[in-house]
Parts: C-alpha cells; sequence; structure tokens
C-alpha cells in the first residue's frame, strides 16, 4: 500500500517565481491491486506526484510511505521504493538505454544486482509478457515507437515492481495499438495483482479502472470509480476536461426516452441493454428497410448530410488545378545500405490547389517521406513527380522554386525553432529572401497575430523560454512569414493534452479561410482531420490504400481500424455496436449524427406497446 | 538530397549473423588491436599483399556489401588525396636518389612516391578494420569485451565500468542525433536555408546554426534519461555492485580466429623484413 499523507513540493525554480507548488498538501492511499487513472491538464501535478512516489524526488513537507517503507528509513529504502515503484515515461527513447531488447530489459535486474539464472528467468518472462520473445535480439534503433514502448514496459516489470506508473505512454502512439497496451495492463493487474497508475488526458481509455483521480493545480480535486467522476461533467468541463463521447451518448439517449440505461454509460456495450430484445426480433425487419423508410418519410439532418457530402464529391469531380502529381513513386530510405527500407510504393497521387488534403495512415506509411518528397528536400526514386504540372526531374526545374512555395510544419515543430529570439526564428524565412525591413517586420506581425501570439509581448522573448504549445505556434508563424502557397503539417497533434489539440486545430481551422492556401495534413487519426479535411488519403507501407471524403472513407471504418488508424470517437463507438448491430453505419462524423444513427435502431414499437400496457394498467 | 544518416556509418552494426559477427568481442578487439599494430609496422608491399588477402577473406565472411564500406570511405578520399600530394611533394629524400621533378622545396621523387602510396594503404587498411569492427560486433558486445578487458584496471581503482556506461549512452545518442541534425536541415532547407551555396565561412556560419537547438535538446534528453537511469535502480550507493546477464565465452571458432590472426601478422612482419619491395 502506498500512503500519501499531507505532501506539497515546490520545483525550486518555481518557488523563485513565487509560482504556487506543483503539489499542494495531497493525500492519498493507493491499495495493492488497484487500477487506478490519473487525469489532468499538463502543470496539474501529476507527474510530479509519480515522480515522488517513484522516490525520485522528495517532498518538501509531508511522508510518503510505500509498503512502510520511507525515503529515509534506511540509506537503501530509497532503493528498494524504486525496485518496488516501476515508471514508464512518456518518451521510449529517453528510457531506453542498452542497444537490443532483451539487453535493455535486463538493464534493471543487472542493476539490482542479481545472479545470472535469475536475470536469465526475470527477462524471459517480462518478454513473453509482453509478446517480445521474437524481437529479443532486435537493435532498439529498428523498432517502431509502440514496440519501444512496450520494451520500456518489459524493462520495468522485469524488476518485479508491486506497482507500476504509466506516464502519458498513449501521446506516443495512437488507435490499436494503444488498445492493446492498456489491455496489456489491464491484464497484469488482474493477473499478477500489480497496482497501475496510468496518467492520461484520454477520457474513453480510463472507462474500465477501478479508481480515477482527477487533479488539478497541485491538489486532487476528485477520487472515486469513473461511474462517479464522470457523472461530475459540469465540474470536469470546468477545469477544462471532460468526459467520454460514449458518457454523452448515453445522457442524449436517455433523454430522448431510452429505458434500462445505467446513469453513467461508460462502455458502448452498455447501450445495446435497451435495444437487446429488439435486436433479436431484428430478423424480421431488416434496418436498412427500417432506414430507407425513415429517410423518405422525413427530411432529417442524415439527408442533408448525405446531400452535403454529394456537394462535396462534386467539388472533387470539377476538375480543379493539380498542383502535386505523383505516378508510380517509388522511395527507398537509406538506400545502397544494409539498413534500406522501402518507403513508398508505387504511389500514385494527385492533390489539388486550394483544397485541405489529409494523409492518414499508422506510423511507417510514409507520410513524413512523402511530404519531404512534395516539398523538394528529397527526390523520388523513381516515378514522376509534377509540380503545377512542370516535371520536377527536369534540369530546367528549379528546385529553389518549389521550395519557396511550399511551408513545412514537421513533426514535434518545437524542435524546428533554430533562433534565439521569437522575432529573429520568425524572420527567418523573409531573411533568407531578402526581403525588405519593414515588409519582414509586417510578416512576421502578421504571423505571430495569426498564431494568437501578440507581436509586442513575444518578438523579442527567448525561444526556449516559451511552453511547448507556444512553440509550436511560433514554429507555424515562421512558416507562414514564408508566404507560402502550400503548407504541410505532418503530426503537428502529437504529444499534445486534448487543450492544446483543440486550440491548434482551430488555429488551422482559421488558416484554411485563408484564400489560395492549401493544406496538406499528415497524422496517424482520423479523429484530427474529419473536421478540417476536405479529402483524405490513406496510406498504408508506403502505398495508397483509398481515397474520398472524409465520410466516404470512415464507411470502411473496419479496414482503417485494422490498420491502426485512430478514429473519430463516434465512429469507433459505432463500430463496437456493429458487432451486435450488424447494419449500423460507421460513417459518422459526430456525436449528433451518432444518436440520430442510433435513433434508427431505436426500439419504438416495443416502446409504444410497453406504452400501451402501462396505460392499460393504470386505466385499469 | 538530406539523408544524413545514409553517409553517417559510424557505430552501425549489421547483424547479419555471419560468422565475424558471432565471433566473442574479446577476439575481435584483441585481433583488431594486433592487425593494427602490425599494419603500422610494416612498409613492403609485399607485407600488405597478406593484409590485403586478409580483408578479402574477412570481407566474404562477414557478408557486408563492399560497396556501403567503400562509399563510407567517400567523405575521405579527398583527404587522402591531399595528404599524398603534401606527402610526395614535401619528401626529403636522401642525397643519392635520383629526382622526377624538383621546384624550391618540392620534389617528386620515386621514393617519395612510394612511400606516400604506403602511408594511404596504411590508412585504408585501419579505417577498414576499424569499419569492419563496429559494423560485425553489436555496441553491447564490444562494451562488454572492452569491460572484461579492461577490468584489471578497475583493480588499480580506474571507474572502467562508470567509463564503459558512459560510451554505451553516447553510442545510443549517435543516431537521434543524427536524425535530429537531418530534421534540423531539412526545417532550415524548407524555409529557404541553401547549405550548398556560399563560400566556407559562410557554410560553416550556416552550419552553426544548428548548434544551439542540438544542444538545447541534448541537454533535455540528458535529464530524463537521468531520471530513467535513477528509476531503473541505476546509481552509485555504497557497495553497488552490477551483474551481468550475458557471459562471454571463448569458442573453437575463435580460437581458430586467433591462430589466423596471429599467423597473418607474424607472416606479415616475417614477409617485411625479407622482402625487398
Amino acid at each position: 500500500m502506498i500512503e500519501i499523507n499531507n505532501v506539497t513540493f515546490n520545483y525550486s525554480t518555481q518557488e523563485e517565481q513565487d509560482v504556487p507548488p506543483a503539489l499542494q498538501n495531497v493525500s492519498l492511499h493507493i491499495h495493492a491491486g488497484e487500477t487506478i487513472a490519473i487525469i489532468g491538464h499538463n502543470g496539474s501535478g501529476k507527474s510530479t506526484l509519480t515522480k515522488l512516489i517513484a522516490a525520485i524526488l522528495a517532498p518538501d513537507s509531508g511522508t510518503i510511505l510505500v509498503d512502510g517503507l520511507h525515503i529515509n528509513t534506511d540509506k537503501n529504502a530509497i532503493w528498494t521504493i524504486r525496485q518496488r515503484v516501476g515508471v514508464v515515461f512518456q518518451n521510449p527513447d529517453d528510457q531506453l538505454i542498452a542497444s537490443t531488447v532483451i539487453d535493455d530489459v535486463a538493464f534493471g535486474p543487472e542493476n539490482l544486482g542479481l545472479p545470472r539464472e535469475e536475470i536469465e528467468q526475470r527477462v524471459r518472462e517480462a518478454l513473453d509478457l509482453l509478446a517480445l520473445t521474437e524481437f529479443a535480439q532486435m537493435p532498439i534503433s529498428e523498432l517502431s515507437v509502440s514496440l519501444k514502448q512496450r520494451v520500456a514496459i518489459a524493462g520495468v516489470l522485469a524488476m518485479r515492481p508491486q506497482y507500476l506508473i504509466l506516464d502519458e505512454p498513449t501521446t506516443m502512439i495512437s488507435g490499436k495499438t494503444a488498445r492493446h497496451l492498456l489491455e496489456t495492463v489491464q491484464h497484469l493487474a488482474h493477473e499478477r495483482g500489480i497496482t497501475v497508475m496510468h496518467i492520461t488526458h484520454f477520457m474513453h481509455e480510463i472507462t474500465n479502472f477501478d479508481r480515477v483521480i482527477v487533479m488539478d493545480k497541485g491538489h486532487v480535486l476528485m477520487d472515486g470509480p469513473p461511474a462517479t467522476i464522470f457523472a461530475r461533467a459540469d465540474e470536469l468541463q470546468a477545469i477544462g476536461l471532460d468526459v467520454p463521447l460514449v458518457t454523452h451518448l448515453g445522457r442524449y439517449l436517455a433523454a430522448q426516452g431510452w429505458s434500462a440505461l445505467p446513469n453513467v454509460v461508460l462502455f458502448p456495450e452498455q447501450l445495446l441493454a435497451s435495444t437487446r430484445d429488439y435486436l433479436n426480433s431484428l430478423t424480421s425487419t431488416p434496418l436498412e428497410e427500417k432506414r430507407s423508410a425513415t429517410h423518405q418519410e422525413v427530411t432529417r439532418p442524415v439527408s442533408d448530410l448525405s446531400a452535403q457530402s454529394q456537394r462535396s464529391i462534386e467539388k472533387e469531380e470539377t476538375p480543379g488545378k493539380s498542383l502535386f502529381e505523383l505516378k508510380e513513386i517509388f522511395y527507398t530510405h537509406q538506400r545502397n545500405t544494409p539498413f534500406a527500407q522501402e518507403t513508398l510504393r508505387a504511389l500514385t497521387l494527385t492533390l489539388q490547389a486550394g483544397q485541405t488534403t489529409a494523409l492518414v495512415g499508422p506510423t511507417e506509411a510514409g507520410k513524413s517521406t512523402l511530404i519531404d518528397l512534395l516539398a523538394g528536400l528529397i527526390r523520388p526514386e523513381a516515378g514522376v513527380y509534377l509540380f503545377e504540372g512542370k516535371n520536377t526531374a527536369e534540369p530546367s526545374f528549379k528546385i529553389e522554386r518549389l521550395r519557396s512555395r511550399v511551408g513545412v510544419v514537421f513533426q514535434s515543430p518545437e524542435s524546428q525553432i533554430f533562433e534565439e529570439t521569437v522575432g529573429k526564428d520568425v524572420s527567418f524565412g523573409p531573411r533568407q529572401k531578402n526581403v525588405p525591413l519593414a515588409e519582414s517586420r509586417r510578416l512576421v506581425q502578421e504571423s505571430l497575430e495569426a498564431m494568437g501570439l501578440p507581436y509586442e509581448d513575444f518578438r523579442s522573448r527567448y525561444t526556449y523560454a516559451l511552453s511547448g504549445g507556444q512553440k509550436r505556434r511560433v514554429a507555424i508563424a515562421g512558416v507562414l512569414a514564408q508566404q507560402p502557397d502550400v503548407i504541410f503539417f505532418d503530426e503537428p497533434m502529437a504529444g499534445l493534452d486534448p487543450r492544446g489539440r483543440n486550440e491548434l486545430l482551430q488555429l488551422i481551422s482559421s488558416l484554411k479561410q485563408r484564400s489560395n492556401l492549401t493544406i496538406i495534413y499528415a497524422s496517424c487519426s482520423l479523429k484530427d482531420v474529419v473536421e478540417l479535411a476536405d479529402v483524405v488519403h490513406i496510406l498504408d507501407h508506403g502505398r495508397l490504400i483509398e481515397s474520398g471524403t472524409p465520410r466516404a472513407v470512415l464507411a470502411s471504418a473496419e479496414t482503417l481500424h485494422e490498420l491502426d488508424i485512430a478514429l473519430p470517437e463516434a465512429a469507433e463507438i459505432a463500430l463496437t455496436l456493429r458487432r451486435d448491430i450488424p447494419t449500423l453505419r460507421t460513417d459518422i462524423l459526430d456525436l449528433a449524427e451518432l444518436v440520430e444513427e442510433l435513433q434508427l435502431v431505436r426500439p419504438e414499437h416495443q416502446e409504444q406497446s410497453e406504452q400501451f400496457e402501462q396505460e392499460g394498467k393504470a386505466t385499469l | 538530397m538530406i539523408e544524413l544518416s545514409r553517409y553517417i556509418p559510424f557505430g552501425q552494426y549489421v547483424n547479419n549473423g555471419s560468422l565475424v559477427a558471432r565471433l566473442d568481442p574479446r577476439t575481435k578487439v584483441i585481433s583488431a588491436v594486433l592487425l593494427i599494430t602490425c599494419i603500422s609496422f610494416i612498409s613492403k608491399f609485399s607485407a600488405f599483399v597478406f593484409c590485403l588477402i586478409f580483408c578479402l577473406v574477412l570481407q566474404q565472411t562477414s557478408r557486408i556489401s563492399i560497396v556501403y564500406i567503400l562509399r563510407s570511405l567517400s567523405p575521405l578520399v579527398a583527404l587522402l588525396i591531399f595528404a599524398f600530394v603534401i606527402q610526395v611533394l614535401f619528401y626529403v629524400s636522401p642525397a643519392h636518389t635520383p629526382l622526377l621533378w624538383q621546384w624550391w622545396v618540392l620534389s617528386i621523387s620515386w621514393e617519395g612516391i612510394f612511400i606516400g602510396v604506403l602511408s594511404i594503404l596504411r590508412v585504408i587498411f585501419l579505417y577498414y578494420l576499424a569499419t569492419m569492427l563496429t559494423f560485425t560486433t553489436s555496441l553491447v558486445d564490444l562494451t562488454d569485451g572492452m569491460e572484461v578487458l579492461l577490468a584489471p584496471l578497475q583493480k588499480i581503482g580506474i571507474p572502467v565500468s562508470a567509463f564503459i556506461m558512459v560510451l554505451v549512452i553516447a553510442f545510443k545518442f549517435v543516431p537521434i542525433f543524427v536524425g535530429e541534425i537531418e530534421r534540423l536541415i531539412k526545417a532550415q532547407a524548407a524555409r529557404g536555408m541553401n547549405f550548398g551555396q556560399g563560400n566556407l565561412a559562410q557554410r560553416v556560419r550556416k552550419l552553426m546554426t544548428l548548434l544551439t537547438p542540438l544542444f538545447v535538446s541534448a541537454f533535455k534528453r540528458m535529464k530524463t534519461l537521468t531520471v530513467a537511469l535513477e528509476a531503473r535502480c541505476f546509481g552509485g550507493r555504497p557497495g553497488w555492485q552490477r551483474s551481468k546477464r550475458r557471459t562471454l565465452k571463448y569458442e573453437r571458432i575463435d580460437i581458430w580466429a586467433f591462430t589466423l590472426v596471429i599467423s597473418l601478422c607474424v607472416a606479415a612482419v616475417i614477409v617485411n623484413s625479407i622482402s625487398p619491395l
């Protein structure tokens, strides 16, 4: 058991700046075998709390007891605590030490000075638990992020901890992979009795945890089972958090008169309770017929929407100006080396000017390579690349001209800032072009302000002192100041919390309003792009799988799910429900549409008959 | 165009399960040291022929593409040619040797060319051996091997284990930093910077802009890594002793390899002392 009593902690730098402590009078009891989710915004004290528990930090006041051990009990207590409390950090690259999988997993036990046979056994067990045995001899640098994440967990498990802390492990991975990871973690808790503390921003991940702790500004705001916490939706929203979409859905449906729903819906399956009887009788009237009947009867928003999607299809069909045209493009990363990897295979793709296009695919689908290629940073190995109808391979084609027309916001854009001050960094592009000073200043001001950063306030700030979100915006402003006709965004949301995501999404959407600006947005999640994109191209292993409007693409949600692409939550729920309601559509963009679609499944007749019965009883 | 990792083979281990890759790292480290000493010593072409034959055998058994290794040498070619020219021109030949050409202190003689070619050969062989060692030996193997070989130093109070850990971590960051530099260069190129243009000073200045962001990110990573190391119970506490999962074991093949290397060195030295050329 972990007992935290009245703990306060302050980072020394914060003290100087007169900022309230990172943690203030926190008291918690954590029991063996519990699964606990800790939620809260960046800076709410979640990570500080876990570092205190793992004896990496020591509290300023108050006490923390891990199985009765206190940091000061004796000189070895700190190491015993660190062995019992395992921590998996956000970025696996920062915590994997050895160069092969098996050696990294052995690193912890080796530090404990265990005998060789014992280490062997623990390593084998940990690899087995995380299904890593076949990767044991692989070099870590060749693994995908999600595999690295699993290695990091295995490395911690090999130390046989009682408590496992996962610090935002799902911000770097998505979709199916993230779900697998959480399933493994749940399994560990139930089979091995390990206490799991999972820090996250994503509410839908934590519905099956035993306990949820909500942190805000260094305090524990709420503490209880998910159903209790998510019943307090208004309070959560007040601090910028939210409840899972499925909980919202449950509330809507209950308001629409669905019966037999729990007060707080946590799983899509719970929605089925009130439709099950009806579903059993469904064989007689297939849903499709019913749907078409409803469509003819009333003009529902659904049909409005289908009209809308028709419009966008028309828009697509009108021959727009094709800006980029790729024909049978091949590209191999690290070509002619033993590490060669084919990243683009026979890719044929046309991107229109003025449209917002999304390139969606799992990791290693070739999105980043494609962006580098389109932006003229690398040349195709084979195939034809036309920019505005001109072949880029022709000697007369100036690659600098292409580069000056496009701007790229790379993955983790904060690391692409290279100047000391914000003003200097944003003006980098104009300075390279020798734009006159007054004009350059105007561009910097305009770009910063378009990103919601007041010019006077920010221009002379040091770039390294900015927050992560601000850095991202400065990086985007730097690209805007180049006045590009095309902007590429490569996974701009990765690693941001929901609040940061929403802000950035709004800023990017506002760029759409600019005339003549073509936006190309790469992501491993359809979630980010459904509202933004006119056209979506699905990529996998360097090949084009599918193209269409977000809605059209969502119709094959099952395939996307298999490809490890994160779907919008509403579509995800629809996909889960489809297991029981096979006719349910998955091309659903938001909650309203899902409610709409589910209404079609609603057991109206049955309810009516129930109503009659009740009325009958009443009259009797 | 911008793909640094293609040109930096340093520390890249090619895990192809070849015979050379499977050798005990101690065998490889000691052999490399022996061969390097031998190559520094010999000064006759005939002795180099022995080394060439050995390298061909090594190349064949390692199953690594020769093209790849030669390309990794390409950045050095200009330097080698420069060194060769300087060495030939400034070679001071003994009094009676006939000169092919002479001007002021510069001269060309057959002997100068001979010595120049020998040094170039030496550098290429040394480069080849060092590269082959990193290509066929994983970092862990290499550091494990070195730790065992240097263990006697631990007894006289030199912190070998700590030193080796620093090496492991430094090597671990090589590919990560290469990736980071690549990204920064791409970011600058995308914003209108042209690295290929300008005189040397301008180019150097352009590269300097990469340093600040690289250092900032390096420090940040180091900070997180320290926490990660501590969380995994790595750290100096009184009486702390790490143990090892891996054990190094000499196999029969190691003995064969050793015999081959030693006999080659002996043969090369003998040939070197009796052969005229």
